[in-house]
């Protein structure tokens, strides 16, 4: 379908903006360029997020195709070449005039720009490059932006857009080498791989068009789960190697969406938990000090009815329950119902007093979680402290199980949060 | 029970803390004017002093560090109707203990002092995220919105960095109060009644455009309209043109 320009700039602008909505990361943290009189906007180190969309996702950034004119054809992608869908393209000032007007108006945090591959890897990447430029010069825009970098485009193009971004990316799109083979055919991994070797050297902050080539916000990388036979555990494998190798500052997974009718593809997207469990393995990962091999010894699948960090501490049930008032940082991290800011909270607050379980209800511990792998002063509430199909029962089904142990201190099981993974704009 | 009762602002509080320590050590609440009374407490008028207040804030700003003088600024933004007491039961243990009244966690008056805080500073940051600033035929900017904390002179500096070029009006429809920003200076000043703004031309044109945006980026097949609910509170679209 040929419309090209004969479409006014909001049929553009929707049609553009549908196309990118797949990309999820939104993120317009970690740069902190501050403002600078006489230019528009600044970067908040922990990024700001604008708006929510019906599906419960922020809005943080203004995600656009600079076009979706495509000359590949890759089997799982709505912008395919052999579709029949609306075509659009913007024009690189059009774009800058959408940004300047969203963002006096605080609708967004900044910019992400992206492309369908229009000609040639060469050519995308430079009209990409010349909106960065207009923005940062004529536009004297400080804000955020996160540039796409087009797969096979050359190192210079890379390199110069660097200068202009805060942030830039390649995806990987999909967790193993025979999976791209079969659904994205014309993009090679070497091609993928390269470009992230190249950002890898790029992370730290630096004013806007200073010759030392460095993007403040690093880069990020998305693949699609639930397209392939590829598993939960191959996939955390992969994120691993990605945040160790090419300081990825992070791996955004994208549930599989049916836009294409594909007897390669599966006709059903995966269950929306899993991308979920994908995410908590890679906040463990991150901020745990979780190795990959510890969250699935074996390369199969996350439970889907328990969270990953639950599903370690069943398997290792010998290190548990831990006493609050002595365990070491890394115990208390490992603690299912403690995250990072309880864990802090504890270390601290115990040098005053010691600390009771009325204590930890203060600080908000999710007690129905932690109670079966902590001791507060010695006292436990968990019933079982060994028997992890006992304590699984309760986590997954728990006001039965409780009932009939005709326990005392009742208390509601709060079920996990299974629900659709959210996508912060502050990490 | 002896009851502290104070002035309505920051200064009077902080008088009544000075009052607390010198001359009514045994008081055991500290509330503002607007206090329902009963007849079995004994009601301490203290009146406010600005030099009394300086001396207190010296006071936690030399037990506590700046950082904690800002929090308990920032607290008494709330709207929390028992947030004098509470600041109070915090600025006890800081006086006693130090900043490290600040690390103890397992302690009621550190908890309720930390959610009293996390609310004000919460919602600054909503502030930041959903205020909507619309282009007046003057090419001036203008904003309101409603808040439950009074937080309007804590918004406006994010604003003045991000927009140094661009002047604008940011009004606080709650407390009936402005700042408005000439592109160098601020200044706060009371709003009018009747505030008549008229938009630019284009204005509608591009608050069309972020309509269309935001609806195409939504994903249909996930629609969950709770998560959206949860981090976007349905009290403040009322100021956010895509809703």
């Amino acid at each position: 379908m040929e419309l090209g320009k004969s479409l006014t700039v909001s049929e553009r602008l929707a049609v553009l903006a549908d196309g990118a909505k797949y990309d999820v990361s939104c993120s317009s943290s970690g740069s902190d360029r501050g403002a600078k009189k006489g230019f528009l906007g600044k970067c908040n180190i922990a990024g700001i997020c604008h708006s929510f969309t019906s599906d419960g996702r922020c809005v943080s950034l203004l995600k656009l195709l600079m076009t979706n004119y495509c000359e590949y054809d890759c089997v799982y992608c709505v912008n395919r070449r052999s579709n029949d869908i609306p075509r659009a393209r913007l024009e690189p000032r059009e774009i800058c005039e959408l940004v300047e007007n969203f963002y006096r108006r605080n609708y967004i945090e900044g910019l992400f720009l992206s492309s369908a591959v229009e000609k040639s890897p060469d050519y995308t990447m430079q009209r990409l490059l010349e909106t960065l430029i207009l923005l940062r010069t004529e536009y004297k825009y400080r804000g955020y932006i996160h540039v796409k970098t087009i797969p096979g485009a050359s190192a210079h193009l890379i390199d110069a857009a660097a200068r202009y971004a805060d942030r830039m990316s390649v995806n990987i799109e999909l967790p193993s080498e025979n999976s791209l083979k079969l659904l994205a055919p014309q993009k090679k991994r070497e091609a993928i791989t390269a470009p992230m070797k190249q950002l890898a050297v790029m992370t730290d902050a630096r004013e806007p068009g200073r010759p030392a080539v460095k993007i403040p916000a690093g880069q990020t990388t998305q693949m699609i789960i639930g397209a392939t036979p590829d598993t939960d555990g191959q996939i955390i494998r992969l994120s691993q190697a990605l945040y160790g190798g090419f300081k990825m500052k992070r791996v955004y997974y994208s549930a599989y969406t049916p836009v294409n009718l594909n007897t390669s593809l599966p006709a059903l997207p995966p269950d929306l938990r899993r991308e979920n469990r994908l995410y908590q393995a890679d906040w463990l990962l991150r901020f745990y000090n979780f190795k990959a091999e510890e969250l699935l010894p074996t390369e199969n699948d996350f439970a889907l009815d328990i969270d990953p960090k639950t599903g370690w501490a069943l398997m290792n049930l010998d290190k548990f329950p831990v006493e609050i008032n002595s365990a070491p940082y890394e115990a208390l991290l490992r603690v299912p119902g403690i995250g990072v800011r309880n864990a802090y909270r504890i270390m601290q607050a115990r040098k005053f007093s010691t600390l009771t379980f009325d204590s930890l209800k203060k600080m908000r511990v999710v007690l129905p979680r932690a109670k079966y792998f902590i001791t507060a002063n010695g006292e436990y509430q968990g019933l079982f402290a060994d028997d992890a199909e006992k304590i699984r029962a309760c986590l997954t089904d728990g006001d039965k199980l409780l009932l009939e142990a005709k326990t005392a201190r009742y208390e509601q099981i709060s079920m996990f949060d299974t629900s659709v993974s959210i996508i912060y704009g502050e990490f | 029970m002896k009851v502290l009762v104070c002035q309505p602002n920051l200064v009077g509080f902080l008088s009544a803390i000075h009052a607390f320590y010198y001359d009514e050590k045994d008081a055991q609440l500290v509330v503002s004017e607007n206090y329902a009374r009963n007849l079995m407490d004994e009601y301490i008028e203290v009146d406010e002093n600005a030099d009394i207040a300086s001396k207190v804030r010296g006071g936690i700003i030399s037990k506590g560090g700046t950082a904690s003088y800002e929090d308990v600024c920032d607290a008494y933004r709330s709207c929390n109707p028992d947030k004098e007491n509470i600041i109070f039961e915090f600025l006890k243990l800081l006086f006693k203990h130090g900043a490290n009244a600040n690390l103890m966690f397992g302690e009621g008056a550190v908890t309720d002092f930390n959610d009293v805080l996390k609310k004000v500073v919460n919602e600054i940051h909503r502030m930041h995220m959903f205020v909507r600033f619309n282009e007046m035929s003057n090419g001036a900017y203008y904003a309101f919105y409603t808040s439950d904390n009074d937080i309007l002179e804590r918004i406006v500096p994010h604003f003045t960095q991000t927009y140094n070029t661009q002047p604008f009006i940011l009004h606080d429809y709650t407390r009936r109060k402005m700042a408005v920003y000439d592109g160098s200076d601020t200044a706060f000043l009371l709003a009018p009644e009747k505030l008549e703004v008229e938009l630019s031309e284009r204005e509608l044109f591009f608050q069309d455009l972020w309509k269309i945006y935001h609806n195409s980026v939504a994903i249909a097949d996930r629609k969950n309209l709770k998560l959206q609910r949860q981090f976007l509170p349905k009290k403040y679209r009322h100021f956010m043109n895509e809703f």
